[in-house]
């Protein structure tokens, strides 16, 4: 018992195993061997990948589990993206990520110390370098590097993370017409002999990755080649094995009665509201000073979050302010979601036709509502994202 | 050790209230460290059980000014200070000093070189010229230089970041805080603990790039326990254990203190400070000497409004509760459309905060509550200075409750008493008796007191005949003393009127819980025109639901003895007729009471609520605005239980709401009392 604790007069207290902002890694990862398997299939079978699922949903931590343990015989490497916003930032980046896929496996090293002299690497630790030559064309560095490559059969895989937003960041500072060399370079690679015998690509990002393309291009093809992969809810007896292992040697204990109400509570099985709600229990049995948690405490703690999460207002007013010709259709479609907890397709098209939107309906459910992260669909059946939302969105919009 | 004198402690006093805790040692802000404790539990044990595989999480504590957050940060560096097991696996970087001077993301990582330097780390300068203009290199390569040096000490950073939000905003526009997120995504070297004033939308809002990656921890109001612990903590340290005593002899001056001002460490240590160099003020005083601490800060923040934003914000602190655009338009003196832009204005920089009801019309409101109670008690006219006290009176009154738990029951008739001072003044003013305070001891000792002080003659006769004797005093006394033989000796032997006699026999035996004999003499008394025994027994039946003893009571007493119960209780007595189902009695006395210019009692009030009067409560409050404003949480509590009033209930202050939540818990305690 640590000092603060006896003066204080707390009992030792071991926290479940959460986390609920960075990725999951280590033993914070529960494991999602379906997702794991199903990428390393495409992956196997030379498919780039593009995974999709709205923020907060635990992509991150699957590719990152994948990167650092994989059993085949890639060179592995995450990264997160998201501040690249130009060609040039990104070819760097993938020139970087390709010396680092190679060193760690220790192949090709007459090739690493070219390019060690060429960019001017800086070690910064264990598997990661900085490259400093800044004056240099990276894009066509990594065509050469391509070129080097070609002799050599290690197959190197990429989980590049926040790919969408880079498109984004590319399309806004620097135009169309570097966002669709991008877009156009990626697709050629894809097809391209060289890189397809060693990459594979995967991309991560919410599902607005089309939407994105079609601003840019005006069409999406330009990634119609990408295996789409999608990031659903856990199912039932995973949520049950989730909470288990989050509870494992944790002060608070839960009956499995208890365990079912709080599943039933939340509804739709993310990990991270799952990790949320235990957190909050958590916090109240501990200024209790009580382990067992009870009906009633999950009750206090949902309320809580929903209180905390009080800025719910800005998915609201948000598509009021952006949206304001279709905001009656898109609260309908929320209010009745909220309200039935889910909606059929069928239903979605019979709310549009109340509010005359019989040809844009279906564009605007994928871009607006699914895209941000408001709903996500299994097997035609849409539904928040989060339970908390969900209830307040029920709350402000009530069907009479 | 010296014992504090009353001079010492004058000097020492400056030790409650220091602000600057960086200034403290290490053994200091380990005893000082009182409140936020499950904050601190929360971060210490996550980084304990962080085994050197897993990632971890990053954590802000929002909290407004003197909410504790840079006390806490400091709480926490020491811990890894004193620890070794964490000394040898983290090292700490505290930035709460520099982060003024932070405008890029490169400034952070520089500041950081710094501190680490100081502690041997020996990280090489970089010249910024031989990367720019490209500075996310520069930023970078910064970031790769403290990783490295980290990676070759074997030790990971906590980096502690007071006014994170303002790190985030002066960082410029997404880029940065892209590339922070990218950097802390992409190494696990790096865990960020920090403090906000505000929820900031970077935190919230999808589109950006921390949208849910902190693990926000709110800093809210400290609990009544919280402060008690406070009080409890500096009684001791101060050696003055008088202090400790007036925790639990007022509660209900903290409670009021607690929830009109933002019931923060840094306010609650003020008033710490002025109970120990000013005891035995009444909760105002010490909200007006509390309210004038924060005056200078208050000032710098309206200098930064222009003169229209300043004159919109006033009009709306002095609604109080939350108020829309029509409502400002005649106290303004501009048109609609100018308040909404300024209001938009003062919304957008945090002054004020939108409300959204159910239908189109939004509400608006000063964000912080304590700002506006500012506002209100010295920016403010007469009015809201007297609703303000008026305010602040009910919620001492209400907490000072012997036993707040509404079961008790212990108050036979009002569920507190007036205050000694506030008898005295009524009794000196020589108003009529017709709202004469009901807890009869506290009338009494104010007559001692005005017969010590030869003021008699300004009593009425009628009173002055209950007390001839001068005996009451020490009758009183010796009973609450439970000196009973005494008593019984001063009862039987004392000059009194055989009425008073009989009366305090009755509370001779009331207060050794023989009912029966107390009931007899009780009635014996009122049988001689003891008016004060008749109030007395109706409330012990009235307090025990023995409706059909009241009614054998009245119908048995004369009316005379009716009539003098209606003219020196009549708000009780209104009570008794709706309680016994006199509907027609009950009727016509309470449209006497309740009228547009009357401000009758809070108990009145609350009995009406307790005995289902909903809406004639409500509309006594739509006719006497002055009563509204006098008994605001007794108002909203009246809304909320006549039920349909959610539009109105959003302009509810929200420093008033758990009171609001308390009456209403009280009220539904009773009904199932009365009524089952």
């Amino acid at each position: 018992m640590y000092l603060w604790q006896q003066k204080h007069c707390y009992m030792e207290w071991k926290r479940p195993n959460t986390i609920t902002g960075s990725a999951a890694e280590g033993s914070k990862y529960f494991r999602r061997e379906d997702i794991e398997d199903r990428l390393w299939n495409e992956i196997d079978k030379n498919n780039h990948v593009l995974f999709l699922a709205p923020r907060r949903v635990g992509k991150s931590s699957i590719v990152k589990h994948m990167a650092k343990n994989n059993v085949h015989s890639f060179a592995c490497l995450y990264e997160d993206i998201e501040s690249d916003s130009s060609i040039q930032d990104f070819y760097r980046r993938l020139c970087r990520m390709t010396y680092v896929a190679l060193s760690v496996v220790g192949k090709n090293k007459s090739l690493l110390s070219k390019w060690l002299k060429k960019w001017r690497i800086t070690s910064i630790g264990k598997e990661k370098i900085t490259i400093e030559k800044n004056d240099l064309d990276y894009r066509k560095e990594f065509f050469d590097l391509l070129r080097d490559l070609q002799v050599q059969r290690q197959k190197i895989v990429l989980f590049l993370d926040e790919f969408p937003d880079v498109l984004w960041k590319i399309y806004k500072r620097h135009g169309n017409d570097d966002a669709e060399i991008l877009l156009n370079d990626l697709r050629t690679l894809r097809q391209t002999k060289a890189f397809k015998d060693v990459f594979v690509m995967v991309l991560l990002g919410s599902v607005g990755l089309s939407h994105i393309v079609k601003k840019v291009t005006g069409r999406a093809d330009k990634v119609n080649d990408l295996h789409k992969e999608y990031l659903y809810a856990l199912k039932p007896t995973q949520a049950m094995a989730f909470l288990d292992y989050l509870m494992k040697d944790a002060t608070m204990q839960i009956d499995d009665e208890t365990k079912k109400y709080l599943l039933d509570k939340i509804g739709h099985f993310i990990p991270y509201y799952i990790q949320l709600t235990i957190e909050e229990c958590d916090d109240l049995l501990f200024e209790e000073q009580r382990p067992e948690l009870t009906k009633p405490d999950i009750d206090k703690a949902y309320k809580i979050l929903l209180k905390k999460h009080q800025y719910f207002e800005d998915w609201d007013s948000r598509l009021s302010k952006y949206f304001p010709h279709k905001y009656a259709y898109l609260s309908e479609v929320l209010s009745v979601c909220a309200a039935n907890n889910k909606l059929t397709i069928q239903e979605i098209y019979n709310i549009a036709l109340s509010h005359k939107n019989e040809t844009e309906w279906k564009a605007d459910l994928d871009d607006i509502l699914i895209a941000d992260g408001y709903i996500s669909d299994e097997d035609d059946q849409y539904q928040f994202n989060s339970p908390f939302l969900k209830d307040w969105w029920k709350s402000r919009h009530p069907i009479i | 050790m010296e014992i504090p004198t009353s001079h010492n402690i004058k000097v020492m006093n400056t030790d409650i209230i220091q602000y600057q805790n960086a200034n403290q040692s290490e053994e200091e802000i380990i005893k000082n460290f009182i409140v936020r404790q499950k904050e601190f539990a929360r971060v210490m044990d996550d980084i304990r059980s962080t085994d050197e595989g897993s990632s971890f999480q990053h954590y802000i504590f929002v909290g407004s000014r003197g909410s504790g957050k840079s006390t806490l940060l400091r709480r926490i560096q020491v811990e890894f200070s004193l620890e070794k097991a964490l000394k040898q696996q983290y090292v700490v970087v505290n930035l709460s000093e520099e982060q003024s001077a932070v405008y890029k993301l490169y400034d952070l990582w520089d500041y950081v070189i710094r501190d680490l330097n100081a502690m041997g780390f020996n990280i090489e300068k970089k010249d910024f010229r031989s990367y720019a203009p490209d500075m996310k290199s520069y930023t970078i390569v910064l970031h790769s230089q403290i990783i490295s040096a980290l990676q070759t000490k074997k030790k990971r950073l906590i980096l502690l970041i007071d006014n994170f939000d303002r790190i985030i905003d002066s960082v410029g526009n997404d880029e940065d805080a892209s590339l922070l997120r990218e950097l802390l995504m992409n190494h696990k070297d790096i865990r960020i603990i920090g403090g906000s004033t505000v929820m900031s939308e970077h935190f919230w809002k999808y589109d950006k790039p921390f949208f849910q990656f902190f693990s926000i921890k709110k800093l809210e109001s400290l609990s009544l326990e919280e402060v008690k612990k406070l009080l409890e903590f500096w009684s001791d340290k101060m050696h003055l254990p008088e202090l400790a005593v007036q925790i639990n002899k007022h509660p209900g001056k903290i409670e009021s203190i607690r929830m009109l001002t933002d019931g923060m460490p840094r306010t609650m240590l003020l008033f710490v400070d002025m109970m120990i160099n000013r005891p035995e003020q009444n909760g105002y005083h010490y909200l007006q000497l509390i309210v004038d601490k924060a005056t200078p800060i208050y000032q710098e923040r309206l200098s930064r409004l222009s003169p229209a934003q300043k004159k919109v914000l006033s009009e709306l602190a002095y609604f109080w509760d939350a108020a829309s655009v029509d409502e400002l338009i005649p106290k303004c003196n501009m048109d609609g459309k100018t308040i909404s832009a300024l209001l938009n204005q003062l919304t957008q920089s945090k002054y004020v905060v939108k409300i959204k009801g159910a239908t189109k019309n939004l509400l608006y409101r000063l964000e912080e509550r304590f700002f506006n109670l500012w506002f209100i008690m010295t920016q403010g006219g007469i009015q809201q200075r007297l609703e303000a006290k008026a305010l602040a009176d009910f919620l001492e009154k209400w907490y000072d409750q012997a036993d707040i738990q509404p079961s008790s029951g212990n108050n036979p008739y009002g569920i507190h008493s007036w205050t000694d001072k506030k008898a005295y003044d009524h009794w000196m003013s020589g108003s009529s008796s017709d709202n004469i305070p009901i807890a009869n001891e506290v009338s009494q000792t104010a007559y001692v007191s005005i017969k010590n002080k030869k003021k008699t003659d300004v009593l009425k006769r009628s009173d002055q005949e209950r007390f001839t004797s001068g005996f009451e005093e020490p009758i009183k006394k010796a009973i609450e003393d439970k000196n009973y033989v005494k008593g019984l000796e001063l009862i039987q032997n004392a000059e009194l009127d055989e009425g008073v006699r009989n009366y305090w026999m009755a509370i001779y035996y009331e207060h050794q819980k023989k009912f029966s004999d107390a009931e007899k003499y009780y009635l014996h008394a009122i049988q001689l025109g003891n008016v004060k025994a008749l109030n007395d027994l109706s409330s012990y039946f009235y307090k025990q639901n023995k409706i059909q003893k009241i009614r054998d009571l009245f119908n048995q007493i004369s009316k005379e003895m009716i009539g003098l119960f209606l003219k020196s209780y009549r708000q009780f007595a209104v009570i008794l007729y709706l309680y016994s189902g006199k509907m027609d009695l009950f009727i016509k006395l309470a449209q006497e009471e309740l009228t547009a210019d009357k401000i009758v009692l809070d108990e009145f009030i609350l009995s009406l609520l307790i005995h289902k009067q909903n809406n004639l409560v409500f509309n006594y409050f739509e006719i006497n605005p002055k009563a509204k404003e006098h008994y605001k949480p007794l108002f909203y509590a009246t809304l909320k239980l006549k039920g349909g009033m959610d539009q109105t209930l959003l302009k509810m202050p929200p420093e008033i709401s758990q009171n609001v939540d308390d009456i209403i818990s009280f009220i539904r305690t009773k009904q199932d009392f009365y009524y089952g």
